[in-house]
């Protein structure tokens, strides 16, 4: 398998909490999950369940008292390694030392490296990265600890690699600059160009996310940009810097409906035109269908079932999914009322014990109360190495045989499931 | 609207004002008691034919109106009359302190600006432990002092026990390096309480923007904490400190007439105060009406400043 199978983006075992004067809060307990290069991977739950913290704990954007407490991030972008081995030799990893930049595949352009003709230099990386001064560093495979790199090393990170959109366009953007210096200043920061450069590859973004005359309209200050146009203006200065892994956090919640098939037109063409991979964060599972390939339902600050989009829709395993499904409103359903998950998410500070949704779970039995479920494959009950989606999991005692109801509720759940998925698609 | 269009209709709009202005200042002479006739007699008995010469010579038999709008005329030409004392003109005996004015009221202001604002940035960055509440006590300090305390505290101890500067100020040009040494006292003084103040609205307008959503945009860019917080954070919060500091102006010109009485500084304040014992009602008016257009000005550059930090004010 060559390193380029690898998923771009591994998080394993995030844990994220904030010290509050209640204690503390555990919001982003546990999470693991991959994304592939241009994947488009959905993080779905309530508010409250940990979406947001999980994203900005990979950009190292928790502030206190938020703390990422464990886990690993590991982000596989050549150009993210180079970059980094580039600028901060010191932070490579080699085999007597410990390092943040992990290169395995690290060679001049030319296929040589100083006096030292054809050699691929996984032993010696740091003396390379210096050698390698002008930029003809080129690293065919490795990967980054974004946990363990120091603030220098995540702001060559942040909008160079991963980039971000945000919620609300209209307080996303600096109201006192111009839109298009909101662009201009992150392409002078990462991909060292000058002022004139920097202005024409703004405006070239400007027009790439759609805003007509986009000459002119460099020169507009926020609030003369309607709110479509501004979340416009956020995509562009997120893909201005060619990233390979874009966050977005709930980029349509703020926006008009038709605003949002827009937006969404708009996101689903950029990373199928620039390879760009997504990690969209929404309650919202008429956006997942719309344009995601995998998703994570998490809940309370954990995972509770990943899987593909079209398993998820077609055969919800966990109960919360099912609520969440049959919460949606459609066209054709004469029901007078929509389903609702009754309750509400737990106090973060104090999880219920056992399964944290099992306050809430219509299906809950003793054994829900004291154990909690782990992660496992749906089909044969045994958690998975790696977390990958292309496998369909779900956190319920359900799958790993510890409910004494288990065919009932079996059943129920695929009832449930057979009505609200058919429909859906 | 353009900025140029919109400071024309500022400056129109200042018409009024200033005419408010002098009809106050003027009133000044109605409103004291006893006939102005009096304070050019200094209250001396005199005989009612020099009276009545007098009030014909200052026009004082006219109407009301005529009388402000000769003044006016006056005014308007920097044509003050003569000092009822020293029998100088207003005019120039103000423009020669106004250098030691200017001088003792831009070192002021420039150190409430070169420590309030900096240190209010830095109490904000750490807000909430020992540093901010540090900085909350000395602004707190800074802000119950009184000037003229301050300022006897410091010459006691600067000038008489350590005599680091003099206690008088040497009789320089404005500009030599004798008078701006001696200039940084008085400075101090005048400057305390607005550093203090300019750094508390700082440090609050600053904790304020930082929470918004743009900072985290800018974070998530990769810009660097040092350019978040001075290109994109400061630059937002000066638009509620300018505000405050375009008030603090007014409190210098205030203070300054305190401030220039203990360090015996040579300044338009002594003047005013001089014309005050020794009921010297032109200059006094004179000063009056240049402190109140002062803060008239000031006001419209910090209106400008407004529009200029932040592009979504242009009125």
């Amino acid at each position: 398998m060559s390193a380029n199978d690898k998923p771009l983006l591994s998080v394993d075992g995030l844990q994220t909490s904030f010290y509050t004067e209640e204690g503390e809060v555990k919001a982003v307990n546990d999470v693991s999950y991959q994304i592939d290069r241009g994947e488009r991977f959905a993080v779905v739950g309530e508010s409250g369940a940990g979406k947001s913290v999980t994203s900005l704990s990979l950009m190292r954007l928790i502030d206190d008292p938020g703390r990422i407490k464990g886990g690993d991030v590991t982000f596989r972008s050549p150009s993210a390694v180079a970059t980094l081995a580039r600028k901060f030799p010191e932070g490579v990893a080699t085999e007597n030392s410990s390092g943040y930049i992990h290169v395995a595949e690290l060679r001049a352009e030319s296929g040589s490296v100083g006096d030292d003709p054809g050699a691929t230099v996984r032993d010696r990386p740091k003396e390379v990265a210096t050698e390698l001064d002008d930029g003809s560093l080129h690293v065919e495979a490795g990967h980054v600890d974004v946990l363990d790199a120091p603030a220098e090393a995540m702001q060559e990170l942040r909008g160079a690699e991963i980039a971000m959109i945000f919620q609300d366009p209209h307080t996303a953007l600096n109201p006192v600059y111009t839109v298009g210096e909101q662009i201009a200043e992150a392409i002078r920061k990462h991909l060292d160009m000058g002022e004139k450069a920097a202005r024409e590859r703004a405006i070239d973004m400007l027009d790439r996310v759609g805003i007509p005359d986009p000459a002119e309209r460099y020169s507009d200050y926020p609030h003369e940009f309607s709110g479509g146009m501004q979340q416009r203006a956020v995509i562009a200065i997120a893909l201005s810097c060619d990233p390979s892994l874009i966050v977005a956090d709930e980029p349509t919640t703020a926006l008009d409906v038709t605003i949002e098939a827009q937006i969404l037109d708009l996101l689903k063409d950029l990373s199928d035109d620039e390879d760009v991979a997504i990690q969209l964060i929404t309650h919202d599972l008429g956006v997942v269908a719309e344009l995601c390939d995998s998703v994570m339902v998490m809940y309370a600050g954990k995972p509770v079932e990943r899987s593909s989009v079209e398993e998820l829709y077609y055969d919800p395993k966990h109960p919360y999914t099912v609520g969440l499904m049959s919460s949606i409103p459609r066209i054709g359903d004469d029901r007078d009322r929509l389903e609702t998950v009754p309750g509400t998410m737990p106090d973060l500070v104090q999880l219920p014990s056992g399964c944290s949704f099992h306050p809430r779970c219509p299906y809950a039995e003793d054994a829900c109360i004291q154990h909690e479920p782990p992660l496992v494959d749906t089909e044969t009950g045994e958690p998975i190495e790696e977390p990958d989606s292309d496998i369909h999991t779900a956190a319920c005692l359900e799958y790993t045989g510890d409910l004494q109801d288990g065919v009932d509720f079996d059943v129920q759940i695929r009832e449930d499931a057979a009505a609200d998925g058919g429909e859906s698609v | 609207m353009s900025l140029q269009r919109y400071l024309i209709k500022r400056l129109l709009v200042m018409i009024p004002v200033l005419l408010g202005v002098t009809i106050l200042t003027f009133s000044l002479t109605k409103m004291l008691p006893g006939s102005p006739v009096d304070y050019i007699l200094q209250f001396q008995e005199t005989t009612p034919g020099l009276r009545e010469q007098l009030r014909a010579q200052y026009n004082l038999n006219e109407p009301i109106y005529i009388q402000y709008w000769l003044w006016l005329r006056d005014a308007m030409m920097l044509d003050f009359g003569d000092s009822l004392i020293s029998d100088r003109s207003v005019s120039g005996a103000i423009l020669n302190r106004l250098p030691n004015t200017l001088l003792l009221g831009a070192m002021g202001f420039g150190i409430a600006i070169a420590i309030g604002i900096p240190l209010g940035v830095v109490a904000a960055i750490n807000n909430g432990n020992t540093v901010d509440e540090a900085s909350r006590v000395a602004a707190l300090i800074g802000i119950a002092t009184p000037n003229f305390w301050l300022g006897l505290m410091l010459l006691l101890v600067f000038s008489v026990q350590l005599g680091l500067f003099r206690v008088i100020p040497p009789d320089k040009a404005v500009l030599s390096p004798a008078m701006l040494k001696f200039v940084i006292l008085p400075a101090i003084t005048l400057g305390t309480a607005s550093s203090a103040l300019i750094m508390r609205l700082t440090r609050s307008s600053m904790v304020e923007e930082l929470n918004k959503d743009y900072v985290r945009t800018a974070k998530a860019k990769g810009l660097s904490e040092r350019t978040v917080i001075v290109k994109h954070v400061l630059r937002n919060s000066m638009v509620s400190v300018v505000t405050v500091a375009a008030i603090q102006v007014a409190f210098i010109v205030n203070g300054s007439v305190v401030v220039e009485q203990v360090f015996s500084w040579p300044g338009v304040g002594r003047l005013l105060i001089d014309a005050i014992t020794q009921r010297d009602l032109p200059v006094l008016q004179a000063i009056v009406l240049m402190i109140a257009v002062t803060i008239v000005f000031v006001n419209l550059v910090a209106d400008l400043l407004y529009s200029w930090l932040d592009p979504r004010i242009r009125y």
